[in-house]
């Protein structure tokens, strides 16, 4: 049957290729370059997109200092030009980038740039020598509340082919920026304490000029707090008409009213600290409420992972029909909460939106 | 008389190829002076840096830009990875590929002996399929110092002889100038449009017939430029390898060693005393986004014995040598992932060797003799869809334009060469150090008049599924 076939597709090209339909081949070859040719422009660079979005429960300028930061840091995380290397090095900061479509909506925009990039890894069919570039998009969201976008993106030279990246490139970018950011809240809030740095905490990625920065914003910061309750000065509180003898007792009265007040005072400075932070964690859910995304796993077997990688150790294994809440997006890959509470990376194909 | 003839045709065949070489190479000078591309440097690359396969390849083993550069670099980033420090120790630089496969050869009027031998026999198709294997190859390059790059591949099919398919050394960027190497030994022409990375490997369809065309009854042993050859190359490249020359004094042996010359399909060892010449240009340049485009120009001016002086009965000396002659143009167009390869190439003998005849022999030479010249080129396509699937598909031709028998003219169209060539390549693994292609392939070419018996045109077929592997 199989000989037969063979038999009669040879005859049919042989009889197609002795008659003038070579003309038509031609024409059909011509044409096929041509479909081809369409189909090659038809696979546009998708570029636009945001490609991992977070928002983060910080204020916008503390955001904006730690991802410029980062923008400067001359190193491009989760992609590397040779087997061994853990980044790109030799990135430069822009502020402008050809390589991304126009970024409309408001936010502040960094790009970190690496020319030359030899087929770097973590970007889709990566291939020949091209550009890496990065962009940071900073939204502000609300007094304390702040959505970060980034994306990035391998652009050949000669062909100008886009390669996305798979995710990871975005994922450890954010994941320095998260260290930036831990490290800042924990020498807030050792400003606050009074506490002396250490010098483990001290040496931390940030530059020097950074850290005195974020001290110097921390200690400002702190000083009312160290400071509270404010004691009224005494040589204004001196009460008028008492008579020289009787200014003691008076001032001992005084004394005990005013530590009265005092303790009253810090009785409802601490109930409205109470209340701003239970408003603040109030706040915080309600954003939480409105920005998570409530999802289903769809598939029989799916796994949690620790990093957005197929390759990345488990978790959790989750059952169909399972449901999680969406934290964070990159391309192809969702942070989720499980409702046992873990946390990792799920393929967004494993996951459908519940209804 | 003839031999006049055919003496002044080749006297004036050489002094206007002369010509036409020298306006080639000025305008190629010229055009390489002008129009070359701005410089810049790149990290290189080969696989012992660590370095995935698409640095250099769109998909193997056609390269890529950086993969071009790499190459006329030496094999050498130019950075701190080609120091040794940087390399694995129990790196050892070698590859073996080989191609397991299932294949059909069909030719038709094949002429098919009487068994009782009264007749002369009748014409029939003859197809043959079944399992095979392709010849081995075990390939190592690299470098051997630092600026100093080698390559050896040896090679053999099944049953034959080892042979080696090139083994040079090449001294890289010397005087601190990428327009300046040399490399000595057995090598493949530096023909852009490369038999030795293309995409298809059946039977038909497994080489261009340009690279290797002689005309019916030419007993020219030059293989074509598609044979590596022996002898020395100077080349050279600006920074990003989009301008590109090279000259190459060549053995008039083929490529075989031992001063072997081959005249009428015989060779003979240690009779070789004549040198080819080739040369190639070509210049490279962005259009947009679609790619780098490439243009370029080549030619080969060789000699060939047409006799031989013997001693006791043994070939000790090639006489008689006559000229030949391969000149052609060439692009390489990218269209983002549609790359389309154009050639054309025009072709002569001399008379002599058109004929087959010695020079010592002029009364041999049929009434109205003259140099067989030929017209041919083809147009080749490959989409990548991805670099794990590419397809490619071709069209060539090669037409004679003049017969070295005018006895011949009668049979217009005997030697032309009408072939397509379509198929696909799916790579399932392609690491760093091992490559898997699932490669399935049609090819057809009709041969004019070439049949025996009836002088009728001949087809053959090539169907190939197979696996091609390197590790």
């Amino acid at each position: 049957m199989g000989m037969f076939a063979l038999k009669w597709a040879q005859g049919r090209l042989a009889r197609a290729w002795s008659s003038d339909a070579k003309n038509r081949c031609i024409w059909i070859a011509c044409l096929l370059v041509l479909f081809l040719s369409i189909g090659s422009f038809c696979r546009t660079r998708d570029t636009g997109a945001a490609s991992f979005s977070i928002d983060l429960d910080k204020p916008f300028n503390e955001v904006l200092a730690i991802v410029d930061e980062v923008a400067r840091s001359g190193s491009i995380k989760g992609t590397f030009e040779y087997r061994g290397d853990e980044q790109l090095g030799g990135a430069q900061f822009a502020e402008k980038s050809s390589l991304f479509s126009a970024w409309t909506e408001p936010g502040k925009v960094f790009y970190k740039i690496r020319t030359k990039a030899l087929s770097p890894s973590h970007f889709l069919n990566s291939n020949d020598v091209g550009t890496v570039a990065v962009r940071y998009v900073v939204q502000e969201r609300g007094p304390n509340s702040t959505r970060l976008f980034i994306d990035a993106v391998f652009i050949e030279n000669a062909r100008h082919h886009g390669h996305p990246s798979d995710g990871y490139v975005e994922t450890c970018e954010f994941g320095e920026i998260g260290k930036l950011l831990k490290e800042r809240e924990q020498l807030q809030k050792l400003a606050a304490s009074g506490q002396p740095l250490s010098p483990g905490q001290e040496s931390t990625s940030l530059s020097q000029e950074r850290q005195e920065e974020i001290k110097a914003e921390a200690q400002k910061n702190a000083k009312p707090a160290s400071s509270s309750p404010k004691t009224p000065k005494t040589k204004d509180a001196k009460p008028k008409g008492a008579s020289p003898s009787e200014l003691p007792k008076v001032a001992e009265v005084d004394s005990a009213k005013l530590a009265d007040l005092q303790r009253a005072i810090a009785e409802q400075k601490s109930l409205l600290a109470a209340d701003h932070a239970a408003l603040d964690r109030l706040e915080a859910q309600r954003r939480q409420m409105r920005a998570s995304e409530f999802v289903r796993v769809k598939s029989d077997r799916a796994e949690l992972k620790v990093l957005p990688y197929s390759h990345a150790r488990a978790v959790e294994a989750l059952k169909k029909g399972q449901e999680v809440t969406v934290l964070a997006k990159s391309a192809h890959w969702y942070q989720v909460r499980s409702e046992d509470g873990q946390e990792g990376w799920i393929s967004h194909t494993l996951l459908e939106v519940q209804p | 008389m003839q031999l006049c003839d055919a003496g002044s045709t080749t006297s004036y065949v050489s002094r206007s190829m002369l010509k036409s070489t020298l306006a080639l190479v000025i305008l190629c000078l010229s055009y390489l002076t002008v129009g070359s591309q701005p410089g810049y440097a790149i990290p290189a690359f080969a696989r012992k840096y660590g370095l995935p396969c698409s640095a250099c390849h769109i998909g193997w083993p056609i390269l890529n830009v950086f993969g071009q550069q790499f190459r006329d670099n030496g094999y050498q980033l130019g950075n701190e990875k080609d120091s040794p420090i940087y390399q694995n120790p129990s790196y050892w630089p070698i590859t073996f590929r080989v191609t397991p496969q299932w294949h059909l050869e069909s030719q038709t009027k094949v002429q098919i002996d009487d068994p009782s031998g009264l007749t002369p026999g009748t014409e029939q198709t003859v197809t043959t399929h079944g399992f095979d294997l392709s010849g081995l190859d075990i390939w190592t390059a690299g470098t051997l110092y630092k600026n100093i790059s080698f390559s050896v591949l040896p090679s053999m099919g099944e049953g034959d002889t080892f042979h080696f398919e090139n083994a040079w050394v090449r001294f890289d960027n010397l005087l601190n100038s990428p327009w300046l190497n040399v490399k000595v030994g057995k090598f493949e022409l530096d023909t852009l449009l490369s038999e030795k990375r293309f995409l298809t490997l059946s039977g038909v369809g497994g080489g261009w017939f340009n690279y290797h065309f002689l005309p019916v009854g030419d007993s020219n042993g030059f293989g074509g430029i598609g044979d590596n050859q022996i002898g020395l190359e100077i080349s050279g490249h600006n920074k990003n390898s989009y301008a590109r020359y090279s000259i190459a004094l060549l053995s008039s042996v083929d490529g075989n060693p031992g001063l072997t010359t081959t005249n009428a399909g015989t060779a003979n060892p240690g009779t070789a005393r004549t040198y080819d010449t080739f040369i190639n240009l070509n210049e490279g340049f962005q259009v947009g986004g679609l790619g780098v485009q490439r243009v370029g120009v080549f030619g080969y001016f060789g000699q060939n014995p047409t006799y031989y002086l013997s001693s006791g009965g043994v070939p000790v000396e090639g006489k008689g040598n006559r000229s030949f002659s391969r000149v052609g143009a060439y692009g390489w167009w990218y269209l983002k992932d549609l790359d389309i390869e154009t050639l054309y190439m025009h072709g002569q003998d001399n008379v002599y060797l058109g004929n087959g005849i010695a020079v010592n022999d002029p009364a041999g030479l049929p009434p109205g003799a003259a140099g067989p010249t030929w017209n041919g080129g083809f147009i080749e396509a490959h989409y990548t869809y991805n670099p794990q699937l590419i397809f490619t598909g071709r069209y060539e031709l090669v037409h004679m334009s003049r017969q070295a028998n005018p006895t011949l003219a009668a049979l217009p169209s005997l030697g032309n060469v009408d072939s397509f060539t379509i198929g696909y390549r799916w790579y399932p693994i392609m690491f760093s150090r091992a490559g898997l292609a699932f490669h399935n392939e049609y090819s057809q070419a009709k041969t004019g008049n070439t049949s025996i018996l009836t002088q009728g045109d001949q087809t053959i077929r090539s169907v190939m599924i197979g696996f091609d592997f390197d590790y």
